[in-house]
């Protein structure tokens, strides 16, 4: 008899599990930045937008995301250096376009974007709420044809990530007014940080412009009334990415001292290494933001992943990766792959590889199964490191810091998210 | 009697020779059929494509058909995205040809020019710090005012905050960089590279690019020489 009621208690849980992951899965929505769209030293296009987290997450719950698929800007570094592109299609990248459009696609993450941009930015404007004063013409009286000042909308065009990206469906909030989704993936906290790490400067921090536009965000959100579950994830710690590394003055000067970017040779100027002083800055500035975009979480009912609990473990103790039979290529690393060393990266040291993304879409998987009783399927990471490009055959970036094209790859990268 | 049934057993013979080799032909097509993109076999079951590859020993995750069909399902694009020595010939051909026409563009790879000297590599390391520490020093001002109140005009200041020389190495490269990228078009327009849809923005980026080259020109003329 006990045997029955649980069995029958299983059947009915089982049932009720996949009904639930089918209502949650319905209609996933994307807000995002470059982790989200599927950036990738340094470019997005159409395979780097397939392995993004979101679009894992989403197929392995049975369901799908759409989006427009970028053809660039920029390009694919691994491409270059592993002699796959040459002029002709570095060109191509570098105008970048669409490979296909949507009239509304589903998942809005962009590349370089925060909660601010989420609200302003759209793929005609880079700041709707902007306007200018001009001057309009009209007859005051049949005899004085004169003007008056009007404000108007001061529509200056966003970069090609919004552009390609959204096109005319709006801001990623209004994409998501007019899908009303099911399930949010809803994490666009890391640009409000990251522009420290690669600025090295914590000048760009703003608490005040986070805090008051993820409340917006996550206020219009609860507002569209469809949304009945959602994914959201803490920033990691910033100052340990691969981007940077450590550095001790030969003369010994603190300010001279601490965390410089990866492709500098020497520091000549305090203002190119993060000092103590200012990675503790850093570190303050992200736990008021992570406690900030954990409470959203809570205030939403959303499943919410400790991404900086998860890098901090990776970076500590790697990643295991494993076949099912039992091969080992070693344990992945928080940095891009090298020889016999897996890594997690891709060649900027900031964005997730194809192996990254799956690491990433189990983590949130793990999470959203424990917060909603479902059962999504995990994704195999040795399927996802066997055939990711750059992990089975590493480069050594540092081997190409003498060719010119590099400054500018730099710059680009700099550009983006500083 | 013995002599029709050789004849009987050979015809047997025969029958079931072609029906055992039809079979095996129906078999190999419906093996076509069922993977729907037989040509992209190899790359599964082996290693071809991964001929440097770190991990020769890596087991094929596709001896398991689930694994193929994840792959397939989940990264459709980069699974069929490996490319093999014909394509990279044909890409370095395109190289030396790009660099015997333009040899000054940033973008050339060093592999397509006369080795570097010492000296050379010494150079173009300097070159990168002073690159990227004035690129980096413009990004971080202008983030500090990227949302700062509209009709506040920001203040010159009075310190410069780079020298002289390193902003003239900067503008220099910025330069060789903005008319490396106008050179890549031209040679991909010649060579018929672009789509019709990249034709129209390749026109409004390089009228975008001639305008941030001829300020470039302009304000680099203005650096002191001390």
């Amino acid at each position: 008899m006990f045997k029955l009621l649980y069995f029958i208690t299983l059947i009915s849980l089982g049932g009720l599990s996949a009904q639930t992951k089918a209502e949650l899965f319905a209609r996933p929505g994307v807000i995002g930045d470059s982790l989200s769209q599927g950036f990738f030293g340094v470019t997005v296009e159409k395979k780097s937008q397939e392995w993004a987290y979101p679009v894992l997450v989403s197929k392995q719950a049975g369901s799908s995301v759409s989006y427009n698929v970028l053809k660039g800007p920029y390009l694919n570094f691994e491409d270059v250096l592993k002699g796959n592109c040459g002029p002709i299609c570095i060109a191509s990248s570098i105008i970048g376009g669409n490979d296909s459009t949507l009239q509304l696609p589903t998942h809005a993450g962009i590349t370089g974007a925060d909660y601010t941009n989420v609200l302003r930015t759209s793929g005609k404007c880079n700041d709707i709420t902007a306007v200018k004063q001009e001057k309009q013409w009209y007859w005051a009286t049949w005899y004085w044809y004169t003007y008056r000042w009007i404000t108007v909308q001061d529509c200056q065009s966003p970069d090609k990530f919004h552009q390609y990206g959204l096109r005319d469906s709006g801001t990623q909030m209004e994409v998501m007014e007019k899908v009303k989704p099911t399930f949010l993936f809803g994490s666009v906290g890391a640009n409000h940080v990251l522009c420290t790490a690669l600025a090295t400067s914590t000048a760009c921090l703003d608490e005040a412009r986070f805090k008051r536009d993820i409340r917006e965000v996550m206020r219009r959100m609860a507002a569209i009334g469809s949304i009945k579950g959602g994914v959201i994830f803490t920033v990691p710690n910033v100052t340990a990415i691969a981007y940077l590394e450590k550095y001790t003055d030969p003369q010994g000067r603190a300010n001279y001292s601490g965390l410089k970017a990866f492709y500098r040779s020497s520091v000549s100027n305090p203002d190119e290494v993060l000092d103590q002083t200012e990675v503790q800055t850093i570190t303050t500035f992200l736990t008021t933001l992570n406690n900030e975009i954990k409470a959203q979480a809570t205030a939403m009912g959303f499943a919410m992943l400790d991404a900086k609990v998860m890098f901090d473990d990776i970076k500590e103790n790697g990643r295991p990766i494993r076949s099912s039979d039992g091969y080992s290529p070693g344990s992945a690393r928080a940095n891009w792959p090298l020889p016999n060393q897996p890594g997690l990266f891709g060649l900027d040291g900031v964005h997730p590889n194809m192996y990254g993304h799956a690491v990433m879409a189990n983590e949130l998987i793990k999470v959203i199964n424990t917060k909603y009783n479902t059962t999504i399927p995990q994704v195999s990471e040795y399927n996802a490191w066997y055939n990711d490009s750059l992990n089975r055959n590493p480069i050594d970036l540092k081997k190409f810091l003498t060719n010119t094209i590099i400054g500018q790859v730099i710059s680009w990268l700099i550009g983006i998210f500083a | 009697m013995d002599k029709r049934f050789y004849i009987l057993l050979g015809v047997a013979g025969s029958l079931a020779l072609l029906l055992f080799f039809l079979s095996s032909k129906s078999e190999e097509k419906k093996k076509v059929v069922s993977t729907g993109e037989s040509e992209e076999i190899p790359i599964f079951k082996n290693s071809t494509g991964y001929s440097d590859s770190m991990y020769p020993d890596a087991p094929s995750p596709f001896v398991n058909g689930e694994a193929e069909e994840e792959a397939r399902n989940l990264w459709p694009t980069a699974i069929k995205s490996t490319k093999d020595d014909a394509h990279r010939e044909k890409v370095r051909e395109e190289w030396r040809d790009f660099a015997s026409k333009y040899p000054k563009n940033i973008y050339v790879l060093n592999e397509f020019r006369a080795p570097l000297t010492e000296k050379e590599v010494a150079e173009r390391r300097a070159s990168l710090d002073t690159i990227t520490s004035v690129d980096t020093y413009f990004y971080r001002e202008t983030s500090r005012v990227r949302y700062a109140e509209p009709g506040k005009d920001p203040v010159t200041p009075k310190d410069a905050g780079v020298t002289p020389d390193q902003q003239r190495s900067f503008f220099d490269y910025k330069i060789r960089e903005v008319e490396s990228k106008i050179e890549l078009i031209q040679y991909a327009r010649e060579q018929k590279g672009l789509s019709s849809d990249q034709e129209k923005i390749a026109d409004r980026d390089i009228a975008q690019w001639k305008k941030e080259l001829e300020d470039l020109q302009k304000v680099s003329k203005t650096v002191p020489n001390t």
